[in-house]
């Protein structure tokens, strides 16, 4: 895959007691687009190259090229200690890690890459194809393939090479009546071979239309205070969104997070246990080292309330004085690795309950179509795809355009139940400009009193 | 180094039977880094790639690489390209790639300089010193960058058309701490000559926003006008675009639908598209289907003058391309939303009852046209006067009836990703807050 020897010759030209690491990456991609039954885009990108750092007296110093030669690594290698030359002076800090030395083969059974593409564009029609129900006014689908070959090598020790594979099938189904244009939109992924694309694949494009149908006729909600439902989808955007960036540790050191100073205390309900876990089989999110080769590790960020640990990279934990935990990623060889989510969940509970008994008048959202946060503050809105009223703990109407407004710890203390089912949705977590997959889930929770944007 | 010369003498010498398109991106970004009164990164990013488009029989690929070093791993590309084609290609309409030229001159490039890298970074740490020392000012954060671009592109049909711009941006984010109250606030500006960006100014904005949120609460639930920042205004404006996307009328997907030549706003909102303004990086002379752009109504006199099309969404709907092909769907050049004469304190002392939205995430459904907006920064006002920041608020209006209840367009302008747009004031907006 890669020549192991380079990751010596780079190492050989770090200065004294500097640390180094080096990053190469292979990367194969297809796309391919449907839109009403059209195929509208097919295309290919691959990308190779390396990154490397160079950490001299606390100030960094990267440079990255698509050269895969010893004159690129030593030219690289001069360009950051240029850098380091003309930033300013930083407090010095020192690096620990566990190195690890390893060369990983994929656990797939099929290489997506061996596969013709006449038969991704097949198994892509018939996820279109099977939208086509009464009701349905179009539907667009997406198939997405990126595999990732990588070796990590650092002045530490770790010299590992693993491949993240994702596929990814997306569906968005539109249905129309007299007031508006609706949609829902719906995924399957998985870091697999392509053995994944089974009999899933017209399975979910079924379930998609169904379900877009309910939108036919659906009002938008009134806004004000509701006790409210999360399905997984909302359940998992809320831990993703407003909590697992607020952990970061990044965001933590620079005063940017409504976390800061909170390791020990309270920060939910109880009855709240949040995860960030890597090592979950075949998820979109997951991997077996991150991108400074620091082994993957679940993570528990709060336990029964208590906030436990903050997501890491190298440089934050020897910041912070706490364990690195194999949080850094980057999305490609020419990014920087900074601190990362996963598969970030809300924990299932062994409560068996009717989620919705002792809600006399709420509202219940099911997954979720855009939001934003901020961080620092806690403030978000997340709208999700639809929602129900819930009147004497029954589900009742659809409704459209419905939203949660809140503030992350206000809203984490405020769950009162939460259900035993579980499940993660994936998506693509962007920050500072990098791209990379996750998912985020958890069971069904019950939240008491919170705004809920609509009308 | 790759360029037209190379590209098209190699596209002479395959033995295809299909036409070619090769687009070469030469791409470099500069970041730099402070948060406290701490440098944190300095990163140089450069990226070279070239996409090979293959039109065959009707039937169109696109292969991109970074691996474009050598004269035989381009050629390697126009075959992967061509075998794609040939075996998966998508729909598309066009018989054959296009043979206009468009305007080759519109270079958004300032003169050519080299950033100072340590000189800026002192810069940002003395300016992020400064406002750490403010009373409630816990944390900063700026982010400055500096794209450099290069594009070729050429074609079978004779087409040899290059653009160069380049770009630089700041932003600032800070966050203000009263005892348990911890809000944030921030503020941006872009330029193509990094010289022209005010660092303190943002600085400055930046902790007056934070600042000035702390003590938010939420608004009673009312009738009454908004003032919409010319921040925000340009992210309305952004979704405005999506509305008037060709590909989105013709599928049906937008609020605009048969609403061309209708008078959709009122008669103080005009926008137009200019392809050519010195000083943003969104000008350009023609499209990614390399069909010439231009300078066009959009709205004017409160009337609906065209939607958007690229090749693809003007041929289904027997329509002419209008230049606006751009990243595989329908784009613009630059939104220029015509400004009135008002500063943005004449605008407060407009409003009787309302509030003034600083900034939101939310955008209006296009289908629909619904906007149901959550006030993440913003103030309350009475009679002119600021009374108190707003939190968990929503708005809510139709944008048809946004644009139609525009009552005022202020004169102060702000710049962001080739939107220039004006705060602007609309009357008759459901306000919404904790009941």
């Amino acid at each position: 895959m890669f020549d192991e020897s380079l990751i010596d010759y780079f190492i050989s030209l770090v200065k004294g007691y500097d640390f180094g690491d080096i990053r190469f990456c292979n990367s194969d991609s297809t796309k391919i687009n449907i839109d009403s039954g059209e195929v509208r885009s097919v295309s290919k990108l691959d990308g190779f190259g390396f990154g490397i750092r160079i950490l001299h007296n606390g100030v960094w110093g990267f440079a990255s090229s698509t050269n895969m030669t010893k004159e690129a690594i030593k030219d690289s290698v001069e360009r950051a200690y240029k850098i380091i030359s003309v930033a300013p002076k930083n407090d010095k800090i020192e690096l620990s890690q566990n190195p690890e030395e390893v060369s990983l083969k994929p656990s797939w059974k099929i290489d997506p890459r061996e596969i013709d593409i006449s038969e991704k564009l097949g198994i892509t029609m018939a996820a279109y194809k099977s939208t086509k129900i009464n009701g349905v006014h179009g539907a667009v689908c997406n198939y997405s393939e990126n595999i990732e070959e990588w070796m990590v090598g650092n002045t530490l020790g770790t010299k590992v090479s693993f491949t993240n594979s994702n596929l990814r099938l997306g569906l968005q189904v539109f249905v129309k009546d007299e007031s508006a244009t609706q949609f829902v939109v719906k995924t399957i992924n998985g870091n697999s071979g392509f053995e994944f694309f089974d009999d899933k694949v017209t399975a979910f494009g079924a379930d998609a239309a169904e379900e877009a149908t309910h939108l036919i006729g659906a009002k938008p909600v009134k806004g004000g205070v509701y006790d409210v439902v999360l399905n997984p989808g909302m359940t998992g955007v809320y831990t993703h969104e407003a909590f697992g960036h607020a952990s970061e540790a990044d965001g933590i050191i620079s005063g940017m997070s409504v976390l800061e100073n909170k390791i020990g205390k309270k920060v939910g309900s109880e009855i709240v246990n949040i995860v960030d876990d890597p090592t979950i089989a075949n998820a979109r999110g997951s991997y077996t080292f991150d991108s400074e080769g620091t082994k993957a590790k679940k993570r528990v960020i709060v336990e029964n309330g208590i906030l436990k640990t903050y997501l890491h990279t190298l440089e934050t934990a020897s910041y912070l004085k706490m364990e690195p935990n194999g949080a850094a990623r980057a999305s490609g060889f020419s990014s920087k690795p900074i601190a990362r989510m996963s598969n970030t969940f809300i924990a299932p509970s062994n409560n068996k309950e009717d989620i919705y008994n002792g809600v006399k008048s709420g509202v219940a959202l099911f997954d979720f179509q855009y939001g934003y946060v901020s961080p620092e503050s806690g403030a978000f809105t997340f709208k999700s795809q639809y929602g129900r009223m819930i009147k004497n703990g029954e589900l009742g109407e659809y409704i459209r355009d419905v939203s949660l407004v809140g503030s992350t710890l206000d809203i984490l203390n405020r769950v009162d139940m939460v259900g035993s089912d579980m499940q993660l949705d994936g998506g693509t977590c962007g920050k500072e400009g990098q791209y990379i997959p996750v998912t985020s889930g958890g069971p069904y929770i019950r939240i008491r009193g919170v705004v809920v944007g609509g009308q | 180094m790759v360029d037209n010369d190379l590209l098209i003498s190699i596209m002479g010498s395959l033995n295809l039977d299909a036409e070619f398109e090769a687009y070469f991106d030469k791409y470099k970004v500069t970041n730099i880094s402070v948060e406290k009164t701490r440098f944190k990164n300095i990163e140089i990013k450069e990226n070279n790639s070239l996409s090979v488009t293959c039109l065959y029989n009707g039937k169109m690929s696109t292969v991109t690489s970074n691996q474009v070093t050598s004269k035989n791993s381009i050629i390697e590309l126009f075959n992967s390209a061509y075998k794609l084609a040939k075996n998966a290609g998508a729909t598309d309409c066009r018989k054959h790639f296009s043979s206009k030229r468009g305007q080759n001159g519109i270079n958004p490039y300032s003169k050519d300089d080299i950033l100072d890298i340590g000189g800026i970074s002192e810069k940002l740490i003395n300016a992020s010193k400064a406002a750490s020392s403010k009373e409630k000012i816990y944390s900063i954060r700026a982010d400055f960058s500096v794209v450099e671009e290069e594009i070729s592109i050429a074609n079978t049909n004779g087409i040899n058309n290059n653009w160069k711009g380049n770009d630089s941006y700041i932003s600032v984010s800070a966050v203000a701490k009263d005892g348990a109250e911890q809000e944030s606030g921030g503020d941006s500006m872009e330029a193509i000559d990094f010289h022209k960006l005010d660092i303190n100014s943002v600085f400055d904005n930046a902790i007056k926003n934070a600042l000035g949120m702390l003590g938010a609460k939420p608004t009673n639930s009312f009738k009454g006008q908004l003032l919409i920042d010319s921040r925000s205004a340009c992210t309305l404006f952004q979704q405005f675009l999506q509305a008037i996307n060709g590909e989105n009328i013709l599928k049906n997907r937008s609020f605009l639908v048969g609403k061309k030549d209708m008078k959709i706003a009122s008669e103080v909102l005009e926008i137009r598209e200019e392809n050519s303004i010195e000083g943003s990086f969104k000008s350009r002379g023609f499209d990614d289907e390399l069909i010439p752009t231009n300078s066009k109504y959009l709205i004017d006199g409160g009337y609906l003058k065209t939607f958007l099309y690229n090749i693809y969404s003007a041929e289904k709907m027997n329509e002419e391309p209008t230049g606006n092909g751009f990243d595989g769907s329908v784009g613009v050049t630059n939104i220029v939303i015509k400004k009135g004469s008002s500063s943005i304190n004449d605008m407060i002392r407009k409003v009787d009852n309302g509030v003034y939205l600083v900034d939101t995430g939310d955008s209006p459904n296009i289908s629909s046209g619904d906007l149901y907006a959550n006030v993440m920064n913003g103030y309350y006002i009475k009679n002119g006067e600021i009374v108190h920041p707003v939190k968990e608020t929503v708005i809510g209006i139709n944008m048809l009836d946004l644009f139609m209840n525009i009552s005022h367009v202020g004169g102060d302008v702000f710049q962001s990703d080739g939107i220039f747009s004006p705060s602007i004031l609309v009357d008759n907006v459901n306000i919404s807050g904790k009941i």
